[in-house]
């Protein structure tokens, strides 16, 4: 039943990973006049901004020498308000729009451009002064910004599909292959604490606050492509905002979160021998009759997990503030780079945590209750940290036979 | 969804206006505030702020009826048109006037910003008065009523000199000729404008060695330079449109030079920038000539023909070889070299200069410098030369020529007898009463107290004053105190006077500098867009503003406030007489034609609100470059109808486009120079000498024309009746302006009493086309030229005010023409003078002159003869009516060069203007060791003068809000100051100033360089909660002119502001 | 297919601030937002250039592609605008922009941003055109009315350009073959060229 379930789930993000490898090999980050008209939405007025383009051709002519350009307009109605010309003449009409095929227009302007280059000079940064108050007022022009636009759009956009999805189907089908871990003695009915009331509650604010944190996220990262459309812009404008309040409201239970984490797990998550072994054995899930590798309180499995929550948290936490509070620390450069590395390490966080969510629940018989009730069953733990195990039960009395 | 959008809209956001209670208008923003609408900045604040904007709601329809007004720049003396659009009297947006041949639609920050500047809120709103400390609301009348009483009082104790008029160069035409008048008819000549501390040495100097003392040339004009050569201006941050014509030479080929202490914005687009050290102009101009003559570059016939004392000069010149020149000013000598072969090589070549030549105690020696330059290049009187000197007000050059200035009447007449005479009959006022307005005819006739010390006027002992007391009334009527040099006495000053007036848009520091706690009143203006009037830009071309809303707020036109006072004190009668009053507001156009009717010396003559009107209505028909009119009705005039020109307005002289231009005849603009210093010197002969404007009968130089001068000729035959009983009449002093409209028959019947009433036995006038008063019918026709001897007789007479003896008095020869009177010993003077005499009416009538003759008969009929009316004569390298005969090197009183002190010493110690001046006293103490660095100041782009205006327009004062100090890096580090620091500054008296500093190689290295816009700060302590509610600038600093030290220069008394000592130290 | 283009001629640029000030008159920009500033490189030593800088309406514009919420659209005329009812404030557009353009101002939430404003070539924004709501977001609207960008059309030495691009170039061209020095146009490979499209 199980098994089915995984098969056919493998199938479907098998699929979806064909499609977005198509989607990254396809895709042409070239921006097009849409006068505001975006996907299926009209969002605007097709007609907005046009005007005779005689007229503004010959308003620009004006900008010659006037002995060259002629009296003014105004002039030579000098009474009457300047002519409002919209619509006269033969506008730049919004047909164009819908003719026009991808990026002809935009290509058609960038080759213009080739004529000109005797006169252009090569894209670099420059820097000057300027007397008004306030930090980069004094930059002309920074191509970088448009690096960090195709970084963001190219690799970290499909890359960070690429990964999550890939991560979901290794998942998807290890619990094909695999099906979920058992215990190997079934369940002992008596349990140990496993943890306390602290370690859970904290857990859970630091989880929920992650998810969505990712949530809200990924829809900065996606929702333009993937809900906008469907949402129409006004609609996913709300929800972008809300979004993007959100985002950064809870950073203060994730990063509380932390805190607590570090306070309560630190010392035990410190690297020891008996991690490699384990990592050696694949945490022993890899196959199913073998014997599981012996671990403390926490296996290295979740050390990683750990770890790569802490110092990924910090990270985004830095970088988002960053980005939160302009020129706090970071300039140009520093929230490009703010951004850049913001959006990957929440990347590869969320597929360490799909993965950490698959264990902790349909992954593994068992594991769920741990942080649930925080007591976990007793077969549980000899199996999944012997050493935690024997240590804990050391102090305790005896073990006592099953039941009769 | 975004809303789809029906139809367009209006094609402005339409808004409607409302009146307060007051009646002024409001403008949008008030009115959508109070309606609830937000708008303009407000609501666009609003549509910041976080959350989310709700849809739109549906677009309002178009009330129409947007007017569209132009109106010129209230800023600098380029003079850009604006067009306003108004909707309802709110003036809701200015568009670019592409067609105006100055500006061609462009502008600065400030003209850009012009609406802000009329409609912001930081502006005066009611008069208010001080009372205990505290600022008061008060009615227009009971302020008035309050001020006049205490002035008259004032006037009853210590004479009317006790009252000092401080007008302005934001004055329209009208309102500057109206507040002379206005001073005159209250009885003192103690008032003036920004003029004097701006280019009244320009004037002086200028004046004295062509003939008039203005820019020659015009913008559009450069652009046939060859070289533009800037001394000590910077025209990229004080003219900014100028730029567009000097860019547009420099693109087609001319040479740019730019001779500055400091590394102007304009320096950036140089071809060769100097860096000289301040107030070593002359050092370096004679350096250069030096190369020059040395080479025999200099254009000799031009010299031979035009130019009077060049040999006395190359004398002088030959002391100024290149390596001590480089060792005064800086400039290495293989530069100064490079410069004279640029200038030599590319002629016709312009020379453009501003305040850092004029604001020194030797000013008007470096003015004069600079003239003697172009004339040894040959460059005055050309197309592409010229001396261009740009002003710095919309409006200077006009109150100039207006003379709102303590040392002339307007149109540079001076103040003697006959000048008073001129003017009383140009008034239609007795001359006897106007006498007895002042204190003594002395008085009457001595220069007043000029602007820069006005302040030494109410605090110098009585008895070191020639005036009975001590100034004890002080009006402000658009001007700040901050543009005055020595802060702690100006602040002083304002605190000792019993009675302070501020008539201004703005509060402006005089508000708040003094320590006062009452005897303040500090009345509304109207901005100068809410005046029509005529404006003279730099290059002296008149342009008529609309006015475009009517004053803001409580706040009163010019005009209107003039009458208001002159009601109260008593000569509003004899101020308007011939002034039509429209609801309180006396009219601009009668001020005008009022003015067309006196100011014959410079041609203000012919330019009628009529006129001026049509040359607005056809900018586009004017080309950009010779600015003559191409079609339509304005064909064959120049832009403006630049002064001189001659004539009533009938005449249609089209205006002169470059003075002393001899390439076209005098009737289409041309001239030679001006005939100004009688005809000869120490035996030398001061006329031209075979150069002439083509048509002239007269094929050399030739004096001045009088009534003489055109009977020797026999052209007065060609005068009509009308115009020989005018002549008569100003002859016989019973002249009425009635006459000027009389028929032919009727003025023949009127000159023939005129002439029997002073027992002239002749034939009847006209008969044989003579008065019949001289032989003077021998002349056989109009061919002058043999007759140079008889006109020189004739001449002879008129010029008996230049006999040595009359020089030596110095009164008019001296100061008056030293001051930049173009009419120094004008005829009417001597005609008064012999009157004063009891000289022969034939005498008198000799004697009328072009200048004096209110028919404008005289200056018709020598037009008619090619000829100029001021006569055909030569420059004057020479002025031996001036301290330094031929311009010299002097150290400043306060000068880094000890060692050169010594060798180019300051003047002595002096009496002028009505007070002791000190030059030697001052100079003779060595401050070296303690303030060891020059400070210099200048403008900035976003503000202008003392700034209150442009400080309190939000959008110019986003981009300065701090005041600083450019200091070079070198300097920063010894004193171990960094970028952003606040330093304290401090000069020899004892004055000092906390500011920024800017750590900037724009300055060399020794020299400190402060703006000079900022107030509102003093010695460190913030003056703003003393400004009235809610009128306090948006940005506040201290006044660079607080720490500005003494020196005035020794002719016209301009303040020292450019070369004094200083020292810095972190804050 | 005609677009819309701004230019600054460094070799004219006076660093006079007019485009500054005239595009806050005409849209009432409040204090501390620049939608036009100026820039001085090499301030005070030879070689000294100004240049006036706002949005120039890239082609290929960064800001649109990166916009999150796809506030930002182009019109037919190359004209960058955006959707104040959209936006969510956050940053991106300014870090992609070449030219800083994007302009926040300060917002409550976590002294984070406000709605972005930008130059909009005085063609005001999606509401209608003229309306009192468009001028209220946006500015006015000039390119409804036939006109261009204030502070182009009141450049004073017409060191800035604006309108219609060939012509802006036209004019550009003959300028500096008249003169025969100061090519260059600054900004114009970054802004309608983009490094990353040399085809």
């Amino acid at each position: 039943m199980l098994r089915t379930i995984a098969t056919t789930v493998t199938a479907a993000l098998v699929v979806l990973l064909v499609y977005t490898v198509y989607l990254a090999a396809v895709s042409d980050d070239l921006v097009v006049p849409s006068n505001g008209v975006i996907g299926k939405a009209a969002v605007d007025d097709p007609a907005e901004g046009n005007a005779d383009l005689q007229a503004l051709r010959a308003r620009t002519g004006l900008q010659r020498w006037r002995a060259e350009s002629g009296p003014s307009p105004e002039q030579s109605s000098p009474a009457g308000a300047p002519s409002a010309t919209r619509g006269a003449g033969t506008p730049a009409d919004s047909a164009d729009v819908a003719r026009l095929d991808g990026g002809a227009r935009v290509r058609d302007w960038l080759n213009r451009e080739a004529g000109q280059s005797g006169l252009l000079q090569a894209p670099e940064r420059v820097e000057g002064h300027t007397t008004l108050p306030g930090p980069v007022k004094d930059v002309f022009v920074q191509p970088a910004g448009r690096d960090w636009r195709s970084a963001r759009n190219g690799p970290i956009v499909f890359g960070g599909a690429l990964y999550m999805v890939g991560v979901l189907t290794l998942l998807a089908v290890f619990l094909a292959i695999r099906g979920r871990v058992p215990i190997k003695e079934g369940f002992s009915g008596r349990s140990v604490r496993r943890f306390d009331a602290f370690e859970r509650a904290n857990h859970w604010m630091t989880a929920v606050g992650f998810v969505l944190l990712a949530l809200t996220g990924l829809i900065l990262l996606y929702g333009k492509s993937l809900i906008r459309p469907w949402l129409g812009p006004d609609a996913f404008g709300d929800l972008a905002e809300g979004s993007a309040w959100l985002h950064m409201a809870l950073i203060l239970p994730f990063a509380l979160g932390l805190i607590g984490m570090i306070v309560a797990w630190l010392w035990q998550n410190l690297p020891a021998r008996v991690d490699l072994e384990w990592l050696k054995q694949g945490g022993g899930m890899l196959r199913a009759d073998g014997p599981n590798p012996p671990a403390d309180r926490f296996n290295a499995g979740q050390k990683l997990i750990f770890w790569a929550v802490i110092l990924g948290g910090i990270t985004l936490i830095a970088s988002g503030v960053a980005m939160m509070f302009p020129f706090l620390w970071a300039g140009y450069a520093g929230m490009q780079l703010a951004q850049s590395i913001h959006a990957i390490v929440a990347l590869a966080m969320i597929g360490v945590i799909f993965g950490h969510i698959y264990i902790g629940t349909v992954g593994m018989v068992g594991a769920f209750d741990a942080m649930w009730s925080g007591r976990v069953d007793r077969n549980w733990a000899k199996e999944h940290h012997s050493l935690w195990y024997r240590r804990l039960v050391g102090s305790e009395q005896p073990p006592s036979r099953p039941a009769e | 969804m975004l809303r789809r959008k029906g139809v367009s809209g209006p094609s402005r956001p339409r808004v409607q206006v409302t009146v307060t209670p007051q009646g002024a208008t409001v403008d949008r923003r008030t009115f959508l505030r109070n309606s609830g609408i937000a708008v303009g900045g407000v609501a666009l604040a609003s549509s910041f702020g976080p959350g989310t904007l709700r849809k739109a709601e549906a677009a309002q329809p178009a009330p129409s009826s947007i007017e569209r007004r132009k109106t010129i720049c209230p800023f600098c003396a380029v003079g850009c048109s604006i067009w306003a659009e108004v909707e309802n009297g709110a003036w809701i947006g200015q568009e670019p006037a592409f067609e105006s041949p100055v500006n061609m639609g462009t502008h600065c920050a400030k003209g850009a910003a012009t609406r802000e500047l009329a409609i912001g809120h930081r502006r005066l709103k009611y008069p208010t008065k001080l009372v205990q400390g505290r600022w008061q609301r008060v009615s227009w009348e009971q302020a008035i009523a309050e001020i006049g009483d205490r002035m008259l009082q004032i006037r009853e104790e210590s004479g009317p000199d006790s009252v000092y008029w401080l007008g302005s160069a934001k004055f329209s035409n009208e309102a500057a000729y109206l507040f002379r008048k206005f001073a005159a008819l209250w009885g003192t000549n103690n008032v003036d404008h920004q003029a004097r501390i701006c280019h009244s040495t320009t004037v002086a100097g200028v004046a004295n060695s062509f003939g008039y003392g203005a820019m020659t040339n015009s913008l559009n004009d450069i652009h046939n330079s060859k070289s533009i050569f800037l001394l000590g201006g910077n025209p990229a941050e004080a003219h900014p449109v100028s730029m567009l014509h000097l860019l547009r030479a420099k693109e087609t080929g001319a040479k740019l030079i730019v001779v500055d202490p400091r590394f102007t914005r304009t320096a950036a687009h140089a071809d060769e920038y100097v860096r000289v050290r301040t107030g070593t102009d002359v050092a370096f101009l004679w350096g250069v000539l030096w190369v020059i003559l040395e080479n025999g570059w200099e254009d000799k016939e031009y010299l031979r023909q035009r130019v009077f004392g060049f040999d006395d000069f190359r004398k002088v010149v030959a002391d100024y070889p290149p390596d001590e020149v480089s060792d005064i000013t800086g400039v290495p000598s293989d530069q100064i070299e490079r410069v004279a072969r640029l200038v030599a090589e590319n002629r016709p070549g312009t020379l453009i200069w501003c305040m850092g030549l004029t604001q020194s105690t030797i000013g008007n020696n470096n003015t004069r410098a600079a003239s003697i330059f172009q004339l040894a290049l040959g460059n005055v009187g050309r197309v592409g030369g010229g001396t261009n000197i740009f002003r710095g007000h919309d409006n200077v050059q006009g109150a100039t020529d207006l003379g709102v200035l303590c040392h002339t009447l307007p149109a540079y007449y001076g103040l003697t007898t006959g000048a008073w005479k001129h003017w009383a009959r140009v008034w239609d006022v007795d001359y006897e009463w106007l006498k007895g307005r002042f204190a003594s005819q002395d008085l009457m006739e001595a220069d007043g107290i000029p602007v820069s010390r006005w302040f030494d006027g109410a605090l110098e002992d009585k008895e070191n004053l020639e005036q009975p007391d001590n100034v004890r009334a002080m009006v402000f009527w658009g001007h700040a105190p901050n543009s005055q040099s020595r802060g702690p006495d100006v602040k002083a000053g304002l605190e000792k006077v019993d009675l302070l007036v501020v008539v201004d848009p703005v509060p402006t520091l005089s508000a708040v500098l003094a320590d006062r706690r009452d005897g303040v009143y500090l009345l509304p203006a109207g901005s100068t867009m809410e005046i029509a009037g005529s404006v003279t830009n730099s290059q002296r071309a008149l342009q008529w503003r609309e006015k475009v809303i009517e004053p803001m707020f409580e706040a009163k036109g010019d005009y209107e406030i003039m009458a208001l006072f002159a009601e109260k004190l008593g000569f509003a009668e004899q101020l308007l007489k011939h002034i039509a009053v429209e609801n309180g507001e006396p009219v601009p156009e009668d001020i005008l034609r009022e003015i067309n009717r006196g100011t014959w010396t410079i041609g203000y003559t012919g330019q009628s609100p009529e006129r001026l009107k049509l040359h607005m209505q056809h900018q586009d028909k004017f080309d950009t470059t010779t600015l003559l009119g191409m079609s339509g009705p304005v064909k064959g005039e120049y832009y403006g109808l630049p002064w001189p020109s001659w004539g009533p307005p009938e005449m249609k002289h089209p205006g002169t486009r470059n003075l002393w231009d001899p390439s076209l005849p005098v009737a289409a603009g041309g001239l030679p120079f001006r005939a100004r210093w009688g005809v000869e010197h120490d035996g030398h002969n001061l006329l031209a000498e075979g150069s002439f404007p083509p048509g002239s009968e007269i094929e050399d130089g030739y004096p001045e024309f009088t009534y003489a001068v055109l009977e020797k000729l026999g052209w007065h035959r060609e005068l009509t009746p009308r115009e020989r009983l005018v002549i008569a009449a100003v002859a016989a002093g019973s002249f009425e302006p009635g006459m000027l409209e009389l028929s032919d028959t009727t003025a023949g019947r009127r000159l023939r009493e005129v002439l029997e009433a002073h027992a002239v036995k002749s034939p009847p006038p006209g008969e044989n086309g003579h008065l019949g008063l001289t032989e003077g019918d021998s002349t056989s026709g109009p061919t002058g030229i043999t007759q140079t001897d008889p006109l020189a007789e004739a001449a002879a007479q008129t010029y008996e005010a230049f006999t040595p003896e009359n020089i030596e008095k110095g009164k008019s020869g001296g100061q008056d023409s030293g001051t930049g009177k173009a009419d120094s010993g004008g005829g009417g003077e001597h005609a008064g003078a012999k009157m004063s005499d009891g000289h022969s009416f034939a005498g008198k009538l000799l004697r009328v002159n072009w200048k004096t003759d209110l028919s404008g008969g005289i200056q018709r009929v020598a037009i008619a003869h090619g000829c100029a009316p001021f006569g055909n004569g030569k420059a004057r390298a020479v002025v031996w009516n001036f301290p330094d005969p031929i311009p010299v090197h002097r150290e400043p009183l306060y000068s880094p060069r000890r060692d050169l002190v010594a060798r180019y010493p300051t003047y002595k110690d002096r009496r002028k203007y009505r007070l002791p001046v000190l030059y030697e006293t001052v100079q003779k103490r060595d401050f070296t060791r303690d303030f060891p660095l020059i400070l210099t100041s200048g403008r900035l782009v976003e503000y202008e003068g003392g700034g209150d205006e442009t400080r309190s327009n939000m959008w110019l004062a986003e981009l300065q809000q701090e005041m600083f100090a450019e200091v070079n890096p070198e300097d920063a580090r010894a004193n171990g100051i960094a970028d952003g620091d606040m330093i304290w500054l401090s000069t020899p008296e004892t004055a000092r100033i906390r500011v920024a500093a800017m750590i900037t190689r724009r300055v060399g290295r020794g020299t400190v360089f402060l703006p000079f816009h900022f107030g509102g700060f003093y010695q460190g302590r913030d003056l703003s909660e003393k400004y009235p509610p809610g009128t306090v600038p948006y940005v506040v600093g201290e006044a660079a002119n607080t720490v500005a030290t003494y020196g005035y220069d020794v002719v016209t008394f301009m303040q020292e502001t450019k070369g004094t000592l200083c020292r810095i130290e972190p804050a | 297919m005609a677009r819309m283009k701004f230019l600054c001629d460094a070799e004219r640029c006076i660093e006079c601030n007019a485009c500054t000030t005239a595009c806050k008159n005409e849209h009432e920009v409040p204090w501390g937002i620049q939608r036009r500033r100026l820039i001085t490189v090499n301030d005070g030593e030879p070689g000294e250039k100004s240049l006036s800088v706002s949005c120039m309406h890239c082609t290929d514009a960064p800001c649109i592609a990166v916009c999150p919420v796809s506030c930002i659209y182009q019109t037919d005329l190359g004209i960058v605008l955006h959707d104040k009812d959209i936006c969510i404030g956050c940053g991106y557009c300014f870090y992609a922009c070449p030219f800083g353009a994007p302009q926040f101002p300060k917002a409550s939430n976590f002294g984070s941003r406000g709605k972005m404003d930008k130059c909009t070539f005085c063609a005001g924004g999606p509401e209608a055109d003229g309306s009192e709501t468009e001028y209220r977001k946006y500015g006015r609207n000039r390119i409804a009315e036939g006109k261009l960008p204030l502070c182009a059309e009141v450049c004073s030495t017409r060191a800035l350009l604006g309108g219609d691009g060939d012509v802006v170039a036209d004019i550009y061209k003959e300028r500096v073959i008249r003169r025969d020095y100061g090519s260059g146009a600054w900004g114009w490979s970054t802004a309608y060229y983009g490094p990353n499209r040399r085809s």
